[in-house]
C-alpha cells in the first residue's frame, strides 16, 4: 500500500514533465548558422543612383579598434559577387576616386570574440573605413531609418552597406547607409566557396529594391 | 426427471433475480470527481496551416460534481504548448527588414472553460460518458526567427464536445484512470506579416490522466 502514493507522484511527474516541453530559447537560435538579415531605407528611390564602386578589401574587424584589410581569394571572391549583383540591377561599377560614384558599397568580416547587443553601427568605430575613404572626411555614418536589431554578432559575420554618396552633401554631413546586408556565420572556414556566394546573392535577392532602372514586365512598370 | 424439473423450474423463475443481482452496482457512485491528464494535440483546419505538427506538450485540470444520477457539472483548466521547426525561409518585415533564416512556429493554447457532463454508469467500474463544455481560449502565437519574435496574444470563445471513459482502480478505490477524446474550435484568429491569416482554430486532444473521486 505504501507504494500507491509513491507510484501516484511518479506518473503525476511523468504527466507534468511531458506536458511542459517548449521552443528552443534565443541562445539556441542564435547558435543557428547562415542567417541572411537585410533592411534598406524605405522610400528610397534606388533608381536615382547609376554608378557605384566598391572597396578593395574587406576589414576584418577585430576587439579593441584593431581592425585590418584582408584580400584573398575568399575576400575577392566574395566582393566579386556583390559587384555582379550590382551589375544584374544596372548599376555601373566605377572607380572611387575619378569616378564620382553614386553608391559606396563597405564589406566587413568580424573576427571578434561573439559580442552581443552592441548599439547600431558599433563597428564603424572599430577600424573600419573611414569616410575619408570615399571622400567625405567632415561626414560620418548614419542609418536613415531604425537599423535592424541585431542583437548579437558571431565570428565569421559578414556586413554589407550601401552607401548614399550622391546627395552627401544634401545629408548634412552624413553618409546615408541607404541598405546594410547582415550575413551572419559566413566566413567561419566551415562553409563553402558555394555557400558564401549563395548566402550574398540571397541577401541581394530579398531586396528587389536595389536596381537601377524600373523593371518592365509585359508594358507594365513595375 | 421430476427431480430435475423441481430444480430447474424455481431456478429458472429466479434467474431475473440472479441477473438482476450480476447487474447491481460494482462500486459506489462518485459524488465528485478530479482528473489530471496528460494530453496530446493534433492542430487541424486552419491551425494546421500554422503548426502542422501533433504536441505531445499538454495537460489539463477537470473537476466534476454529480447533480443527479450521472448528470455531472465541471470545470477545466488546461494547456498545450505547440511548436515546429521549419527549414530556411525568407520572411519580411514592413519596414524593409528582410530575414532568411531557420524558423520556428509555436502557439500556447490554455483553456478555460465549464461544461456538463453525463455519466453511463457511475458506480460502475468502467463508466463511459460524454460532455460539451464552453469557455474562453487564451492563446500566444510565436514566429521566430534568430533573436526575432513576432507574436501575438488574444482571448476567443472556445467549445468542445468529448467522449470518454472512467475505469475505477477497483470496486470501492478512490483512484481510478480517464482517457477521453476533445474536438476543440475556438474564435481566436491572427495573421502575421506576408502570411496568411489563420482563424477559428480547430483541434483534437487525447486525454490521460489520474482521477480522484470523492464518496
Amino acid at each position: 500500500m505504501r507504494k500507491k502514493p509513491a507510484m501516484l507522484a511518479v506518473a503525476v511527474t511523468i504527466i507534468f514533465m511531458m506536458s511542459c516541453a517548449t521552443y528552443p530559447g534565443v541562445d539556441s537560435r542564435l547558435a543557428e548558422d547562415l542567417v541572411d538579415i537585410t533592411k534598406y531605407a524605405v522610400g528610397t528611390d534606388f533608381t536615382q543612383f547609376q554608378t557605384f564602386s566598391i572597396v578593395d578589401s574587406v576589414t576584418l574587424i577585430r576587439d579593441y579598434h584593431d581592425s585590418s584589410r584582408i584580400s584573398n581569394a575568399q575576400t575577392q571572391a566574395l566582393l566579386s559577387e556583390i559587384i555582379i549583383n550590382m551589375e544584374e540591377r544596372g548599376y555601373t561599377l566605377v572607380d572611387r576616386k575619378t569616378g564620382s560614384p553614386d553608391l559606396g558599397i563597405n564589406v566587413g568580416a568580424l573576427k571578434v570574440t561573439n559580442v552581443s547587443y552592441y548599439y547600431p553601427g558599433w563597428y564603424w568605430d572599430y577600424g573600419y573605413y573611414d569616410p575619408s575613404y570615399w571622400g567625405y572626411p567632415a561626414c560620418y555614418y548614419w542609418y536613415p531609418y531604425y537599423p535592424p536589431a541585431v542583437s548579437y554578432y558571431s565570428t565569421g559575420t559578414v556586413i554589407i552597406e550601401l552607401l548614399d554618396l550622391k546627395n552627401a552633401k544634401n545629408h548634412n554631413n552624413k553618409l546615408y547607409v541607404d541598405w546594410v546586408a547582415i550575413i551572419r556565420g559566413l566566413i567561419t572556414g566551415y562553409h563553402s566557396q558555394q555557400e558564401v556566394l549563395d548566402n550574398v546573392d540571397q541577401c541581394f535577392a530579398q531586396t528587389p529594391q536595389i536596381r537601377a532602372n524600373l523593371l518592365k514586365l509585359g508594358g507594365i512598370i513595375l | 426427471m421430476i427431480r430435475i424439473l423441481l430444480v430447474s423450474i424455481p431456478l429458472l423463475l429466479l434467474s431475473p433475480v440472479i441477473q438482476a443481482q450480476e447487474k447491481a452496482p460494482e462500486g459506489f457512485s462518485p459524488s465528485s470527481l478530479y482528473t489530471l491528464s496528460w494530453s496530446i494535440s493534433v492542430p487541424i483546419g486552419s491551425f494546421n496551416s500554422f503548426i502542422n505538427k501533433v504536441s505531445p506538450a499538454g495537460g489539463n485540470f477537470t473537476g466534476r460534481y454529480f447533480l443527479i444520477k450521472g448528470l455531472a457539472v465541471g470545470f477545466e483548466f488546461g494547456w498545450t504548448n505547440y511548436y515546429k521547426k521549419y527549414p530556411r525561409n525568407t520572411f519580411y518585415g514592413d519596414d524593409g527588414l528582410a530575414i532568411t533564416a531557420v524558423h520556428y512556429t509555436y502557439a500556447f493554447v490554455v483553456p478555460w472553460k465549464a461544461g456538463v457532463y453525463y455519466y453511463f454508469q457511475p458506480s460502475a467500474i468502467a463508466d463511459p460518458y460524454v460532455g460539451l463544455s464552453l469557455g474562453g481560449d487564451y492563446m500566444e502565437e510565436h514566429i521566430m526567427v534568430q533573436e526575432y519574435d513576432i507574436y501575438n496574444t488574444q482571448w476567443g470563445f472556445t467549445m468542445s464536445p468529448e467522449i470518454g471513459v472512467l475505469v475505477k482502480f477497483g470496486k470501492f478505490s478512490h483512484w481510478g484512470a480517464t482517457a477521453s477524446a476533445q474536438y476543440w474550435f475556438n474564435t481566436n484568429s491572427f495573421s502575421f506579416t506576408d502570411y496568411n491569416s489563420y482563424s477559428t482554430l480547430q483541434g483534437l486532444n487525447f486525454n490521460v490522466g489520474l482521477t480522484y473521486m470523492l464518496r
